[in-house]
């Protein structure tokens, strides 16, 4: 492991051109992540097609900076105009604004820089370890196995995500329906394309995900609702790090529970930061000694915040790499990332690309620590930009989004298939319809047809031939489980109404 | 709670999984290995059967609780917001047409020409109206400096972009 590794710092450090990429992927990360209205989900999808050219390993090498710089740039409007830049930030500003606001910003965004670093740290140290062996588990998987990983995976981003089980469901059912359109797997047979000659190879992943998630972002946007007043920025000055480190020394307990929650919450798909951080900060209030103080201005608040967001990076990419499943919003751009350069990540991915995975957790570690040295050096810059107006960037955005569309196949098709999900993106939120169990049942609908119809053939039929299967059984009987105790938890919480 | 949209929100991806069932009726069914295994229809049909039952559930649940709602004269939850177009509405509809007309141009004038026009035409809609004659020279300026600026990126970076009229 330790060669590889050696190989894939090697690997960036051998061009100054890298380094400029991984540095402009992770400062551009941070300024979008910044920027409220903007996420790391926009930025990512106008990095993807200006990687179009590059090496598999430096473009994603850069494509981890943007999400890395991304999910820690939102501290930075939480705490100094009191609105989160991503959706991830949303608890930094409970204590983060009133620590601004009591002529300790300096410290609040010092806390916040430090714990993002130290959470992204740890969940890619988690990673680097965790990968490797569950590859090696699930390369073992045939297609009992995989079919019941793909319907736990369904079935747990749907019932997570959203108010309502049944529209997750119904979400992940129209996700998977999208993706019959085309060829079908195994006999090639036509469905759902009207004569048309582009439907027949189907909707491809990057129109679908970069409509839904940053077009319809941006059409939404462009409605005037996410203006900002920037006349309320707090003045701020870091000194050193920004606290001192008695401060740190009473925040390990905490900076570790929250790393956990986030790296365990990164892994299970679909949830990602967004509630990484509110969970973290209410288990942090919970088991703190003097909870009644939180929401005044208490560091624990944006410790627990910004650990357990970043935490969740590693997290997420555990299962995208090991078995072609993203966490979140952010990890289905990498994995357009992978299939722009023809690789789908999956357990093989650590034996055909090896180089190209441990280049990509060396840069990994690398944007960590350039994001922490960019946040600390530059923020009186960052902040400038938080004043870029929102009709310059938006527009930009789509053209950028549109080069990505067309450039997968070079044709027009793919970029009426961005406008078409932008729109369908756009109703879903209005409507109250969760976006991600989507994205999830259009990734996995293919293997979760492939995998059932070779299952069956490989038993003559036999749908019963799954219980030979115990790893398959495992995850059903895991995904029971977890109904159960969510049902539990209702009746419980019903009783204590 | 707004139960009507609801309601509403289920008899679409009712009539959506009708129409999908509908559709999987022509898709060829041919079976390489006898009858042991899926057909290409069975999981579309598995699918589409699937959304009609969840869609039907989704309209029964909020139909009751619609029910128990006006039995107990929660009027404001039963209220449906009216649709009115608004100008944040006016700025997202033609936002979106804007989008439609550039993909249309995209290859017909090529991507330098077709963007300029785009980013003009988004910026100027979406700056307010007071500083539009102020910013105007570097709205102009910035689209076609950007455009230029993306196509010789793009074209370096071995990607294929049509030229159109310039071409």
């Amino acid at each position: 492991m330790l060669e590889l590794f050696g190989a894939g710092f090697a690997a960036i450090f051998s061009s100054p051109v890298n380094i400029l990429l991984i540095f402009l992927g992770v400062s551009a990360g941070i300024i979008f992540g910044a920027l409220p209205g903007l996420t790391t989900v926009a930025a990512l999808s106008m990095f993807l097609p200006i990687t179009y050219g590059m090496d598999l390993g430096v473009s994603l090498a850069m494509l981890t900076g943007v999400y890395i710089g991304g999910t820690s740039g939102g501290l930075i409007s939480a705490i100094l105009l009191n609105i989160p830049g991503t959706p991830s930030s949303i608890a930094t500003c409970f204590d983060g604004r009133p620590l601004a606001l009591k002529g300790q910003a300096g410290k609040a965004l010092g806390v916040g820089i430090f714990c993002s670093f130290i959470g992204t740290m740890l969940s890619i140290a988690a990673m680097v370890f965790i990968s490797p062996v569950l590859a090696a588990l699930t390369i073992k998987f045939g297609p009992w196995e995989n079919f019941a990983v793909t319907v736990f995976a369904l079935t747990l981003i749907a019932s997570l995500v959203g108010k309502s089980l049944i529209m997750g469901l119904i979400s992940a059912l129209l996700g998977m329906m999208i993706a019959t359109v085309g060829l079908a797997p195994i006999d090639a047979a036509k469905r759902y394309t009207f004569g048309s000659i582009e439907l027949t190879s189907g909707f491809t992943l990057l129109p679908v995900l970069v409509g839904l998630y940053a077009i319809s972002e941006v059409i939404s946007s462009s409605s005037g609702s996410s203006e900002k007043d920037t006349s309320i920025i707090t003045d701020f000055t870091i000194r050193g790090l920004g606290f001192s480190f008695s401060e740190l020394k009473s925040q390990i307990v905490n900076i570790i529970r929250c790393s956990l929650i986030g790296l365990g919450i990164g892994i299970l798909p679909g949830i990602g930061g967004s509630t990484a951080n509110l969970i973290a900060y209410s288990v942090t209030k919970n088991s703190s000694k003097y909870p009644e103080k939180f929401g005044t201005g208490v560091i624990d608040g944006v410790v627990a915040s910004e650990t357990a967001n970043n935490a969740t990076i590693g997290g997420a990419m555990i299962p995208l790499l090991t078995l072609g499943i993203p966490g979140d919003g952010a990890t289905a751009l990498l994995l357009g990332g992978f299939m722009l350069h023809g690789v789908t990540p999956g357990p093989l991915l650590f034996q055909t690309h090896g180089t190209a995975v441990y280049m990509i957790f060396a840069a990994m570690i690398f944007s960590s620590f350039l994001m922490m040295l960019i946040m600390y050096g530059g923020m009186k810059g960052f902040v400038q930009i938080l004043k870029i107006p929102a009709h310059v960037l938006l527009p930009v955005i789509v053209v950028l989004c549109i080069i990505g569309a067309y450039a997968v196949n070079s044709r027009i098709f793919d970029a009426w298939g961005l406008v078409f999900f932008g729109v369908i993106g756009l109703l879903m939120q209005k409507f109250g319809v969760p976006i991600p169990p989507l994205i999830l049942g259009f990734i996995l609908g293919e293997p979760f047809e492939t995998n059932l119809r070779r299952g069956l053939q490989y038993s003559n039929g036999d749908i019963l031939d799954i219980l030979n299967h115990p790893i398959a059984l495992m995850f059903f009987a895991l995904l029971v489980a977890f109904f159960g105790l969510t049902a539990l938890q209702k009746k419980l919480r019903e009783k204590k109404a | 709670m707004n139960y009507k949209q609801e309601i509403g929100v289920g008899i679409f991806f009712f009539i959506l999984a009708a129409l999908y069932l509908a559709g999987s009726l022509s898709i060829s069914s041919f079976d390489p290995f006898g009858n042991s295994t899926l057909t290409s229809k069975a999981i579309p049909q598995l699918l589409g059967g699937l959304m009609a039952v969840l869609s039907i559930a989704h309209i029964t649940g909020n139909a009751l609780k619609l029910k128990r709602a006006q039995a107990a004269r929660r009027t404001e939850a039963v209220m449906s917001p009216r649709f009115k177009l608004n100008r944040s509405g006016w700025l997202m509809l033609l936002s979106v047409l804007f989008i439609c007309a550039y993909i249309f141009l995209f290859t017909r004038l090529g991507f330098i020409l077709s963007t300029i026009l785009f980013l003009l035409a988004e910026i100027f809609l979406l700056i307010p109206a007071g500083k539009r004659k102020r910013w105007a020279i570097f709205i102009i300026c910035f689209s076609i400096g950007l455009s230029i600026l993306l196509y010789m990126l793009f074209t370096k970076l071995s990607m294929f972009l049509p030229l159109g009229l310039l071409g």
